[in-house]
């Protein structure tokens, strides 16, 4: 690869508040909150307008906490169905600059600008043209990381161009230890609050100091990750697009946070029920099986984690629910020691693809297949509460709850 | 007690009784050895629950009266090792001592009481047994066994069973992917209709055990099959499912009949696995007007190869179908001519020997969307 690279990282600024405030001019200058139905216990802030930002509102705040701070706060219900719109519009606004667009999340996009300079000038020209662009047709506030890989350009956005005037900032190989290296350890990509404690007792304070760290000591210590870690601190990055992409297809899965913590089997079984169902429905989708099926549940304390992961494999390739929640269930069992659990996820990894498929004799295995996919129709045409397990209707189930939802939130 | 013989001699036995030792058990008592020693003549057991065997063979033994022992499970390390060839073996019933002397080299070994371990009686056949000679039930199993499904989790596949309908015995396994079939007529089975499921791993075993010589009979004992031979008494376990009906999947109508070499498939079809698939093992087959085409592709590259058909009835014809499933059965099958009926893209493909209706060889062609 060579070093010529020129990726973007284009981050909408407040990206849910934005998008109400472009809707409705008349929340103009004041400030928006858009957050969670407090009474559901997920009453966190989702985005804090700039204005909402200066009286010390973050992201993931309680709505509580948020209103001590500021009491005249417009308080927003999320609309999921809308940010997903304006994030598809601006997607189709960044591929008028290069063929090579990667949604990275709902307000996070990837711009490989690499060969791009006779067509919009320098970066940091094309860069401002973006932001123009963005913000004439979306009314939302883009900000721009330029680098030679999606490290630099991550950094130079979160660290540099989110906190300058201009929203600009450009990292190459040679600025990166200039800029990035005095920054304290835990703005590095990849050190969350755990590895940043974690560090810090180390000695590691800033990420000048992580890169000075000899390699095979943050290998011997956390593998792979502390490898990457201690390239991420040079500013090295192998990854491509292609190969982010084809990451993302070796599994499919599926987790959520539940509104409360589930104490009782039976509750965590309705709900991995719907779980597995729709990991099952999306790798049919996509017209592949699993070989293996992974769970997870997590107590509701991120900071001193309870729970487990687990996975086990498939006897064949499989994406039936029939036949891969069983397997599920018989991991919950083995795994779980009874702490209340806030989160749970399922996951089916070494995919293969259907269109190549051995019956087998004895087995009612292809009309379950047909069943599985006659659901699907029916649920694709008439919504996914059109046919649903019976024991989505018990206390645990959330499948309702989550019906009009898109990630959890109002759509 | 003192035994007194060929280092060669007890090694036989040994080597005999060692297939029915645990590989890994959580009874203790089952990793050694049973010996029980006559006047005239010594015996030799085994048993891992699933399958037991037992060998006896006349000697002279220097002893007072019947003696019982385990031996523990190095014996039969010790015994190989030995320096010479004469062995000498004595063993105090009393307190479980045994002394092994061959040459100037000396063991002392400590076995166990008896009164533990699970002892399998040798029982005389209540009924008239069937008989086989060695060589062909080491034939039947030869041709069964391959298709024995490995996966636990659903047992009644990990057999072979054994159907008797009629004074006619099928023999039949299936992985559930492939089905193979035998039928041979019975004569002397005096246990009238049954079904007997035999643990795939008891039969590898068993056949390790058969000589081409040997007599067979057979016959079954409480839940058990027995096999009795030479001086050997071997059982085996039964699985006690139900086994699908056969019947039913065995294709009625024919689509297109090809009669083909088997070597001549054989060495194409070896060419074709080396560009399969990793994952599917597809190879593809098609059926021409006079001949048959067979090729493979994955991303090492692809291969393809035309060869020519004895004889040809029905349609023209293309199927996927995985290669291992088609090379396996080849290998079993002792004619110069195979037939292969094919009944459609979705129904199984027969393979059979030519003009050998015994024999039947079913594989489920692989599905394209």
């Amino acid at each position: 690869m060579s070093a010529s690279r020129v990726i973007f990282l284009a981050d909408m600024e407040s990206f849910y508040a934005s998008v109400e405030i472009a809707r409705d001019s008349s929340l103009r200058g004041k400030p928006v909150v858009v957050c969670g139905d407090p009474r559901q216990r997920r009453g966190i802030v989702l985005a804090a307008s700039r204005e909402a930002k200066l009286y010390g509102i973050k992201t993931g705040m309680l709505v509580g906490k948020c209103l001590q701070l500021c009491p005249d706060a417009v308080l927003i219900n999320p609309h999921m169905q809308r940010y997903l719109d304006v994030s598809v519009r601006v997607t189709s606004l960044l591929e008028e600059y290069t063929d090579r667009v990667f949604p990275y999340s709902i307000d996070e996009q990837f711009l490989d600008m690499t060969g791009c300079s006779g067509l919009w000038g320098t970066p940091r020209e094309a860069a401002r043209r973006i932001i123009n662009c963005v913000r004439e047709d979306t009314g939302i506030n883009c900000r721009i990381g330029i680098g030679e890989n999606f490290l630099q350009a991550k950094m130079a956005c979160d660290c540099f161009a989110k906190k300058n005037r201009e929203g600009v900032f450009e990292l190459d190989s040679s600025s990166y230890c200039r800029y990035v290296w005095p920054l304290p350890v835990k703005e590095l990509f990849g050190v969350g609050s755990r590895m940043e404690h974690h560090l810090l007792r180390m000695g590691i304070r800033t990420i000048e100091h992580l890169a000075a760290t000899p390699r095979e000591r943050l290998k011997k210590r956390w593998g792979i990750n502390g490898e990457i870690l201690w390239l991420n601190a040079r500013g090295i990055d192998y990854s491509t697009m292609e190969g982010a992409v084809e990451e993302r297809r070796k599994g499919v899965g599926h987790s959520l946070t539940l509104p409360r913590d589930y104490c009782n089997q039976k509750e965590l079984e309705v709900v991995l029920r719907e779980v597995t169902e729709e990991v099952c429905r999306r790798a049919r989708s996509l017209g592949t099986q699993g070989k293996t099926v992974s769970l997870y549940c997590r107590g509701a304390d991120f900071d001193y984690p309870t729970g487990f992961s687990r996975q086990v494999k498939l006897p064949a390739p499989s994406a039936l629910t029939m036949e891969v929640f069983p397997r599920v269930l018989h991991l919950l069992k083995r795994h779980w020691d009874g702490t209340p659990v806030r989160a749970v996820g399922v996951s089916l990894s070494g995919l293969v693809k259907e269109h190549m498929r051995q019956p087998v004799f004895f087995s009612d295995r292809e009309r379950k297949l047909a069943l599985s996919r006659a659901m699907d129709e029916v649920r694709e045409r008439f919504g996914t509460t059109s046919l649903f397990w019976f024991s989505s209707l018990t206390p645990g189930g959330q499948l309702f709850e989550r019906a009009n939802k898109i990630g959890g939130h109002e759509a | 007690m003192l035994i007194k013989d060929k280092k060669e001699n007890i090694c036989n036995h040994l080597d005999i009784v060692e297939k029915a030792l645990p590989s890994k058990t959580t009874m203790h008592v089952l990793n050694h050895i049973f010996l029980e020693i006559k006047p005239e003549e010594i015996t030799f057991l085994t048993t891992n629950l699933e399958m037991g065997i037992k060998t006896t063979y006349g000697k002279e033994v220097e002893v007072e009266e019947d003696g019982k022992v385990l031996l523990p499970p190095r014996f039969i390390d010790v015994i190989k090792s030995l320096p010479q060839e004469e062995v000498s073996i004595d063993i105090n019933i009393e307190n479980k001592k045994i002394e092994i002397e061959s040459g100037s080299s000396k063991f002392n070994l400590t076995g166990m009481g008896t009164e533990e371990y699970p002892v399998f009686f040798e029982k005389e056949p209540e009924e008239d047994p069937v008989l086989f000679t060695g060589s062909e039930l080491k034939d039947i199993i030869r041709k069964t066994i391959f298709a024995v499904s490995k996966d636990e989790s659903r047992p009644v596949f990990t057999g072979v069973l054994f159907s008797i309908e009629n004074n006619t015995l099928s023999v039949i396994s299936s992985d559930t992917y492939r089905l193979v079939m035998q039928e041979k007529p019975l004569s002397g089975w005096g246990y009238g209709d049954g079904s007997y499921i035999i643990p795939g791993k008891s039969l590898r075993e068993l056949y390790k055990l058969l000589k081409d010589d040997s007599r067979v009979a057979v016959f079954p004992q409480d839940n058990q099959l027995a096999f009795s031979f030479d001086n050997i008494y071997f059982y085996s376990r039964l699985i006690d499912e139900k086994y699908p009906e056969v019947k039913g999947v065995i294709p009625q109508k024919s689509v297109t009949r090809c009669l083909v070499n088997k070597e001549i498939l054989e060495n194409t079809l070896n060419r074709a696995s080396l560009l399969v698939d990793h994952s599917t093992q597809a190879a593809n087959i098609v059926v021409n007007e006079e001949n048959m085409e067979i090729k493979a592709s994955s991303n090492i590259g692809i291969m393809e190869e035309q060869l020519s058909l004895n004889s040809k009835e029905g349609e023209e014809l293309e199927i996927y179908v995985n290669v291992r499933f088609i090379l396996e059965v080849l290998r079993v099958i002792d004619k110069e001519n195979i037939l292969i009926v094919f009944s459609g893209k979705e129904a199984p493909c027969i393979i059979k020997p030519e003009e050998d209706e015994s024999f039947l060889y079913l594989v489920l062609p692989i599905k394209i969307e």
